[in-house]
């Protein structure tokens, strides 16, 4: 344990020059109870018209693949070769520097080499040098080659589902090569052959039949809606209004769904209710864009384009002239990385201009969708509504970058402008665990299941110890986040590893901080708990 | 005698034990969890490294048992979600055993008495003991939360069929 340098010429003498006796070139996956996710359930594999429906689990010998399943995935990989630049310099650039490796929460905290990014890309590499480039045809192994076997195939279905496509390796590397656009393509090629998993299929299946990942029908959505305006009335004796599918309405408002059916997400749509009857925003919520979540981007590009357009086809369907989106994670990447050029540009609506502050959003002039941290942040920066920031008192606050809104979007000031304007105590993390280098929830991109939770706490572990040290260093008690898959997913990793921290929704603090006119004066905060009193436990620990 | 030959050698021995905890994992995982440096960028190296040696100085000296669980529990907890078998999970205590042998081995002298050895010997299979109950605490932990999950999608969906939501 001492703290004295090597030397060189004692650091030269440690290398060792011999080549691992292990062939990490054949693998065989067992596949553990606890550690993968179901399969697609056939009814909704056939829904989406994908193929090969059929009853099976990853965990079986045999996975009833077509005959030819070798050949549709070789020629699925030339296709996308054929049409996707990025993957054909993915393929080649990578120089195995190492910058990433160590960067991937599922290799931090299991340290499985092969939950290294560079490792999980030479997992489809390797088969790419084999049937693609004249070193790997010729000198096979030598070159870095591999055949595609069976049991590569269920190598790739195990670690391309324990990457929940955060992008935080991507960020570190000099080539600026994106790991998840690899994730994003084996599973792509998996489904071809009809292997995937069904938190990521029946989500997508009822998200095109009701619009949303529960299949809520337009009636459920409506109900929901109605409940969560009365209970924000008892809360704070404001009857607000929430259109819904309100023709010529200024602005259509997408949230995910999770925010009227799940906890703790629906004290955040109380936050947006109440803030945009205190504004006065002309608006409207959808009943068939009634999700957020594009689950279709952890599929294929036509079910992530299908689900993307199915936002603006409401949009001008119902005549609004532009879109605020609510907390959510994935759609922010589909939107500000793909919208563009799959859908893109949106010419039928208007640039959003505010209209309470009048600022003209020009970085949306494109997609015409901007997100609601920005809206928000853009009312308070201007004034425009009144807060009182001892409601929140009884929070010690520290705020999760939800992965896609931080480095896909680089929405990494808004959040934090509006809790330190709705709240006064609010702590960071550690620098290497926040804003574009935040920790992953360790269940993004369709792995946030109970089948899947050994695995989801173990990608969770180093978010989960960045939370602790603050727990522990100021007696922070909430978990801020802007992400509804995080709000779902961080209070059971919370649970286990930092128990005693809740999580919560940027716009709830709103909500909670908001000084709405004719309101009564507010002894509860939207959860119900009494305003301003310091949890219990906190007290212990000051 | 013992445990003054124990106290002495504590940095040894604990360097020992936690190369023999890391080895565990198999080569590349080891080489990672032993990189010194910041404790964010990996939790389960960190957490292991300041821990062990808090578990080796409680045990030789206080060998208070309500400690030896706060110490015990980051660790015990971490291994019960890497995928492995409850033997092997708990097995790093014994290897505590295994961390101590050479210094007793190497300095072996009359003075050091063979109750003394087997007094310590008994502390790490209380310790052990320790350890599996805690260890299946995390287990329960862990199904307790799933089943909670569960629980909370069943509602959601109840609530769907009585048209609730």
């Amino acid at each position: 344990m001492s703290d004295k340098k090597p030397t060189p010429e004692e650091l030269f003498s440690t290398i060792d020059y011999k080549a691992s006796e292990k062939d990490w070139s054949k693998p065989h996956i067992k596949f553990k109870v606890g550690t993968y996710n179901h399969s697609g359930v056939p009814k909704n594999v056939e829904y989406l018209e994908l193929p090969n429906a059929r009853k099976w689990q990853p965990s079986d010998d045999d996975w009833q693949l077509p005959d030819n399943w070798k050949e549709i995935i070789i020629d699925g990989i030339k296709e996308r070769l054929d049409k996707f630049r990025s993957l054909k310099i993915f393929m080649d650039i990578c120089v195995r520097c190492g910058a990433c490796s160590d960067k991937c929460h599922f290799f931090i905290g299991s340290g499985d080499p092969k939950n290294m990014p560079v490792v999980r890309a030479e997992l489809l590499r390797s088969i790419y040098r084999n049937d693609f480039t004249t070193a790997g045809k010729i000198l096979g192994r030598i070159a870095g080659a591999r055949e595609l076997t069976l049991d590569v195939l269920k190598e790739w279905f195990y670690y391309f589902y324990q990457c929940t496509q955060c992008r935080r390796c991507s960020l570190f590397c000099p080539y600026g090569i994106d790991t998840a656009e690899i994730t994003i393509l084996v599973r792509e090629l998996l489904n071809l052959v009809g292997v995937n998993i069904d938190w990521v299929i029946t989500p997508v299946a009822n998200s095109f039949r009701t619009g949303n990942h529960l299949g809520i029908q337009p009636h459920g959505f409506a109900d929901s809606i109605e409940f969560a305006v009365d209970e924000l009335e008892e809360l704070t004796g404001v009857k607000v209004e929430a259109p819904i599918n309100r023709k010529g309405a200024e602005v259509l408002f997408v949230s995910p769904s999770a925010d009227y059916f799940g906890t703790p997400h629906y004290y955040t749509l109380l936050g947006y209710l109440a803030l945009f009857h205190e504004v006065g925003l002309d608006y409207t919520w959808s009943t068939f864009a009634s999700e957020g979540g594009n689950f279709g981007s952890f599929v294929s590009h036509d079910l992530m384009k299908s689900l993307n357009m199915k936002i603006y086809a409401e949009a001008k369907r119902l005549g609004v002239k532009w879109i605020i989106g609510g907390e959510c994670g994935h759609m922010w990447r589909v939107l500000h990385q793909y919208m563009d050029t799959i859908n893109g540009p949106a010419d039928f609506l208007e640039v959003p201009v505010s209209p309470i502050t009048g600022t003209k959003f020009d970085f949306a002039k494109s997609t015409k969708m901007i997100h609601i941290c920005e809206f928000t942040a853009d009312l308070i920066k201007n004034n425009k509504i009144k807060l009182d920031k001892s409601r929140n008192d009884h929070w010690k606050i520290t705020f999760h970058d939800s992965c896609n809104p931080a480095r896909a979007m680089g929405l990494i000031d808004e959040p934090r402008f509006i809790i330190n304007s709705t709240c006064n105590n609010f702590y960071e993390m550690p620098e290497n665990t926040i804003k574009e280098q935040t920790f992953c929830c360790g269940s993004g991109a369709g792995l946030g299941t109970e089948e899947n939770l050994e695995m989801r706490l173990r990608g969770g572990l180093p978010r989960a110890n960045a939370v602790n040290f603050v727990h522990e260093k100021h007696g922070v008690n909430l978990l801020a986040c802007i992400c509804a898959i995080d709000k779902a997913t961080l209070p059971p990793l919370m649970e286990y590893w930092v128990p005693g921290v809740e999580v919560a929704g940027v716009h709830e603090f709103v909500g909670n901080a908001l000084i709405m006119k004719g309101e009564n004066e507010r002894k509860v905060d939207l959860r119900g708990e009494p305003i301003g009193e310091p949890e219990p436990e906190l007290e212990e620990k000051q | 005698m013992l445990n003054k030959l124990l106290r002495r050698n504590t940095s040894k021995i604990v360097e020992r034990w936690l190369g023999l905890i890391f080895d565990t994992y198999g080569e590349d995982a080891s080489d990672f969890f032993q990189k010194k440096g910041n404790r964010f960028a990996n939790p389960v190296g960190s957490i292991f490294s300041t821990n062990a040696e808090l578990i080796f100085s409680e045990l030789i000296n206080r060998n208070d048992k309500e400690h030896l669980s706060i110490f015990l529990q980051d660790v015990v907890k971490i291994r019960a979600i890497q995928e492995l078998p409850p033997s092997e999970a708990v097995n790093f205590v014994y290897l505590l055993k295994k961390a101590i042998k050479p210094e007793v081995i190497d300095k072996r002298s009359d003075s050091i008495s063979l109750n003394d050895y087997l007094d310590l010997q008994e502390s790490i299979d209380q310790l052990a003991l320790l350890t599996f109950d805690i260890y299946q605490e995390a287990r329960e932990d862990i199904n307790r939360i799933r089943i909670n999950e569960l629980k909370k999608y069943a509602a959601v969906i109840n609530k769907q069929h009585d048209g609730s939501v």
